[in-house]
């Protein structure tokens, strides 16, 4: 009877960070007895250490478990988890869309916040049932009527059942798989009808080849079938289907309504898109699913071997990643300064800083990152069509007509006491308003159309300062647009780094080139010599710091036999990950890259 | 020859015993001074628990050192350093030299070299009767200006007439082996303010006078004052010309230069610093302390919580050859008359103008270093570039660069 529809329900759990989801999915998975306790890692479901650190969930999973009602039905439960990040949009709404339901937490002391809501939209447009949960109960401010109001005011859902748990205490969680087996639909699919899978995601496995986590829509599939995926058009055998419980588990087959993994000899991961349809190769459905899209990065940066590191050291892990990251690319590319590195592109801000993390910290390299780019359109004089990533790739200023930026539609959902000044805030990023949405009484959504290359820089931290945590961000491309850009050099001690140049608006220029300059004054250490800071438009200094010069010519106090200190700073480096660059004769810390990017909440 | 096996001693059982000097450091300040990255801080200073528990967390580090260290070697000097040693109730510092007398071989008080470092403003009567209790036979003060302005500046909390009172009630009660610390170059120093408290100084007689030039470390408040324009430094001309006016006058007035920051009437060299200088062997405990045993150099946590937990080291890595010639070139130029080629030779097996000779020939060309064909010291010239010259040194930077 396991296999029959009735008894199966597919959700998810959506929640604001920090208010408890990735408690909750630990608790259900040990009710039902899915995860032994003395086998439970904390946060089960979060097998990244980077995503525990950050309190996020990057990479999606999937997890079947059994439940034994209280109607006397054993059911068959699949979470599949959705990570929590603007960059990620997509990957969230095609996990959605492998649901009925979905269970949205809600903090008690906390109350509905724009990221929420804004998971919540993606979840509504997928039709799904939403199963309101109040968590964090046991805490002293928590206040369950009023949040059980706000969920129905700003929501439109009915919340009065809503149970009120704690996650944490694994209190009433039995109440939340009732809620579950009553509210969330089971699946309707056909399983006699042509094999309609959807994949959620991906990731590559040393010994299976690609593995794809499925839900299947109609019909079904097993081992030894041809299977194709409709929107890359490949063909191959399945050597493996099984479910996840939470281990990968082979099953004979998967049909309507199961949610599992399969597997079939695919070597990359963007051979299996997130998104696609798989169909059998012999009996093909129709139509694939819809709302398939191919991931474009959408920010580009440079990624370098700092001191010491080896180019083809840094090269291996991008490959690495690649494999698990249909949305990484890469390609080599040279910098004056910063010699061989390669140029790589990103989903998104966040996207990007993982990434470069991962490599820091799972690989252990050593690497130096530039300025974020978006990628330019550039129109020269004879009509032909540059698409610029690198700002120093930008051909001299008489040659080309124009420039392009890409722009992107922005929802900004956000309380409406900070209004004011996130539309400030729009205005100084060159957006322009298309419209305003009072959600409820308290909560508004801003919809605006902005340059991309201001939302790279800063503004969802400026967004988050300036709002205390409470806006949420969410974009998507929507057109080239001429602009009038200009490309500004940063100089040190009079020499060009072009790892620093930069594209910016004209109107921009004066109070970035300031601010940069300023930046770089504060983290580049003193010298022997003065050592001059400029930015510059063409030969036109447009703003200028100096780093004074201070003598270090004689020894120090070397203080109770402390002399290792003091020698070090003598002897050349031999080895090691030193994170400074030379530059001429200025030594500058690796930080200075990224410096030069980070918000300043003093501005 | 080598300074360890010229000071052999013998031990109790005819067994020879190796020379050791102690390093305790306190770490404790009533207030951090605007120059200072060493280990000290003001917070938590003024609470006697919490000092009391630093006690204990020393005289538990010594213990389990001792076990170690205590056949091999005998003491022959202390130092205790900071941090403001004499913030403590010299009682309490007492106790940790009575624990080094009980788990320690150590030489004769007559042989015996025990320094403590203090702050004029806090040397009263009784601190200085309990020094003299506790067998200390050399003080260090920390006077560095007798200008009030300058002091102020520096975050000192005391002042010129402190400093004088506190020098001759040492003199009187504890010791005349006193060193006076002093420092130059700094926000607002001329000349002749520099000139004024050397002459001042000299006057008292102290048996040894240390000079610093200011040094701009990363992190303090100076160094980011200075970056930030807003202090200004006397130009480095005026540095050199203060350097050399003290070796200058102090040498007139009967003191030997033998360390590029230090000068002491004969005789009175500081030994436990020269071990230091010359490779000896020394143990450091306290917060961030350092030793240099058997060619290994170790270092305490700086963590002060994990300390007084009991979690004393930090990190510890035998040298190599090449790390220990490093060291000896580093240390050992440090004094006036450099090293000898024949101890070099004796201690490495190899011969020093082999290894360094490209680079020592330019340096002695571009008259920073010099040599009698026996040993290699700096000029008065490569004094004033000392980290070029140790720097190029260290890493054979032939003659090609820089002038």
């Amino acid at each position: 009877m396991k296999d029959d529809q009735t008894y199966i329900r597919n959700f998810c759990i959506i929640a604001h960070i920090d208010h408890g989801k990735s408690t909750l999915a630990d608790r259900l998975l040990e009710r039902t007895g899915s995860v032994a306790q003395r086998d439970m890692r904390e946060q089960f479901l979060d097998n990244m250490d980077l995503e525990r650190e950050r309190g996020i969930t990057i990479k999606l999973q999937a997890t079947r478990l059994l439940y034994h009602a209280r109607d006397g039905h054993e059911y068959v439960f699949n979470l599949i988890d959705t990570p929590g990040h603007v960059d990620f949009t997509y990957e969230v709404s095609r996990s959605l869309a492998a649901c009925e339901g979905a269970v949205l937490v809600v903090d008690a002391t906390q109350g509905v916040e724009a990221q929420t809501l804004a998971n919540v939209y993606l979840a509504l447009e997928e039709n799904l049932e939403i199963v309101p949960v109040i968590n964090k109960i046991d805490l002293a401010s928590a206040r369950p009527e009023e949040v059980k109001q706000e969920i129905e005011d700003v929501i439109g859902i009915q919340a009065d059942h809503a149970p009120l748990i704690s996650a944490k205490e694994g209190v009433n969680i039995e109440d939340v798989l009732e809620e579950i087996v009553a509210k969330v639909p089971a699946p309707k699919g056909d399983p006699k009808g042509k094999l309609k899978a959807l994949i959620f995601d991906s990731y590559y496995d040393n010994y299976k080849g690609v593995v794809i986590y499925t839900r299947i829509f109609d019909g079904s599939v097993r081992v030894g079938d041809m299977i194709r995926l409709m929107n890359t058009k490949k063909v191959y055998e399945v050597t493996e289907v099984g479910v996840i419980s939470p281990v990968q588990t082979p099953v004979g087959s998967l049909s309507a309504g199961a949610v599992g993994y399969l597997c079939a000899s695919i070597k990359q991961v963007s051979d299996a898109r997130v998104g696609d349809t798989i169909t059998l190769d012999r009996n093909p459905a129709p139509q694939a699913l819809h709302g398939y899209k191919k991931v474009q990065p959408m920010v580009y940066c440079g990624i370098y071997p700092a001191e010491g590191e080896k180019y083809e050291n840094v090269r291996d892990c991008l490959e690495k990643l690649q494999v698990n990251d249909a949305a990484l690319l890469f390609e080599p590319e040279t910098s004056t300064a910063l010699g061989f590195g390669f140029r790589c592109g990103f989903l998104g801000l966040l996207h990007m800083e993982i990434i470069v993390e991962r490599l820091e910290r799972e690989f252990d390299l050593g690497i130096i990152t530039t300025s974020p780019s978006v990628i330019y359109r550039v129109v020269m004089n004879d009509g032909a069509v540059l698409m610029i990533q690198n700002p120093s790739n930008l051909p001299a200023a008489t040659t080309y007509s124009h420039i392009e930026e890409p722009m992107v539609k922005a929802s900004i959902m956000l309380p409406k006491e900070y209004v004011g000044t996130i539309m400030e805030l729009c205005q100084d990023r060159r957006g322009v308003m298309e419209h305003m949405e009072y959600l409820t009484e308290t909560r508004v959504a801003l919809h605006y159309q902005l340059p991309l290359n201001e939302v790279i820089y800063d503004f969802f931290d400026a967004l988050k300062s300036k709002t205390r945590g409470y806006g949420s961000l969410d974009y998507e491309f929507s057109h080239y647009q001429k602009s009038q850009l200009v490309k500004m050099d940063i100089l040190l001690n009079r020499e060009i780094v072009d790892a620093l140049s930069m594209i910016v608006h004209e109107s921009k220029a004066y109070q970035r080139g300031r601010f940069v300059c300023e930046k770089l004054k504060d983290v580049i250490p003193m010298h022997q010599f003065e050592v001059p800071i400029q930015a510059s438009i063409g030969q036109k200094v447009i703003a200028r710091e100096t780093v004074r010069a201070y003598r270090k010519d004689v020894l120090a106090k070397c203080y109770g036999g402390d002399i290792s200190r003091k020698k070090k700073l003598l002897e050349k480096q031999k080895e090691g990950k030193k994170r400074m660059r030379q530059f001429g004769s200025v030594e500058v810390p690796q930080e200075a890259f990224t410096a030069v990017l980070k918000y300043d909440d003093s501005k | 020859m080598i300074p360890s096996e010229k000071n052999r001693v013998e031990g109790k059982n005819g067994c020879s015993r190796k020379p050791l000097g102690i390093y305790v450091h306190i770490p404790f300040c009533r207030q951090k001074c605007r120059y200072c990255d060493f280990v000290s801080f003001a917070k938590g200073s003024g609470d006697p628990d919490f000092r009391q528990r630093y006690i204990a967390a020393l005289k538990r580090e010594l213990a389990q050192q001792a076990v170690l260290l205590k056949d091999r070697y005998q003491v022959d000097t202390i130092y205790f350093g900071g941090g403001t040693p004499t913030m403590l109730d010299v009682g309490q510092i007492n106790d940790v030299v009575e624990e080094i007398f009980r788990l320690f071989s150590v030489v004769g008080r007559d042989r015996l070299e025990m320094t403590i470092e203090a702050n004029p403003e806090s040397v009263d009567a009784l601190q200085c009767r309990r020094m003299e209790a506790g067998g200390f036979n050399r003080v260090s003060l920390g006077v560095q200006s007798l200008d009030d302005a300058l002091l102020r500046r520096l975050g000192r909390v005391h002042d010129a007439r402190t400093s004088e009172e506190s020098f001759k009630r040492i003199q009187g009660c504890v010791t005349d082996n006193i060193n006076v610390d002093l420092m130059f170059g700094l926000p607002g120093q001329t000349a002749g303010i520099w000139r004024d408290t050397l002459v001042r100084v000299a006057s008292w007689e102290p048996a040894h006078v240390s000079f610093y030039s200011l040094q701009l470390e990363e992190g303090t408040s100076f160094y980011s004052d200075y970056k930030a324009g807003k202090i200004d430094l006397p130009p480095w001309d005026v540095n050199r010309q203060m350097y050399r006016s003290a070796v200058k006058h102090l040498g007139e007035s009967g003191y030997e230069h033998y360390e590029v920051s230090s000068t002491a009437l004969p005789g009175r060299f500081c030994r436990h610093n020269l071990k230091y200088w010359t490779m000896g062997e020394y143990l450091g405990v306290g917060l961030a302390a350092h030793s240099y045993l058997e060619n290994v150099r170790s270092e305490n946590t700086a963590d002060l919580d994990a300390y007084t937990a009991g979690e004393f080291s930090d990190k510890s890595s035998a040298e190599s050859v090449e790390e220990q010639i490093g060291d000896y070139l580093f240390t050992t130029l440090r004094k006036i008359y450099g090293f000898e080629y024949a101890d070099f030779k004796t201690r490495f097996e190899t011969d020093f103008l082999s290894e360094f000779g490209t680079t020592t020939e330019a340096l002695i060309r571009e008259g920073l270093l010099i040599s009698d064909g026996r040993s290699l010291r700096f000029t008065n010239r490569g004094l004033d570039r000392t980290n070029l010259v140790l720097s190029r040194l260290l890493n054979r930077e032939g003659g090609s660069h820089g002038k």
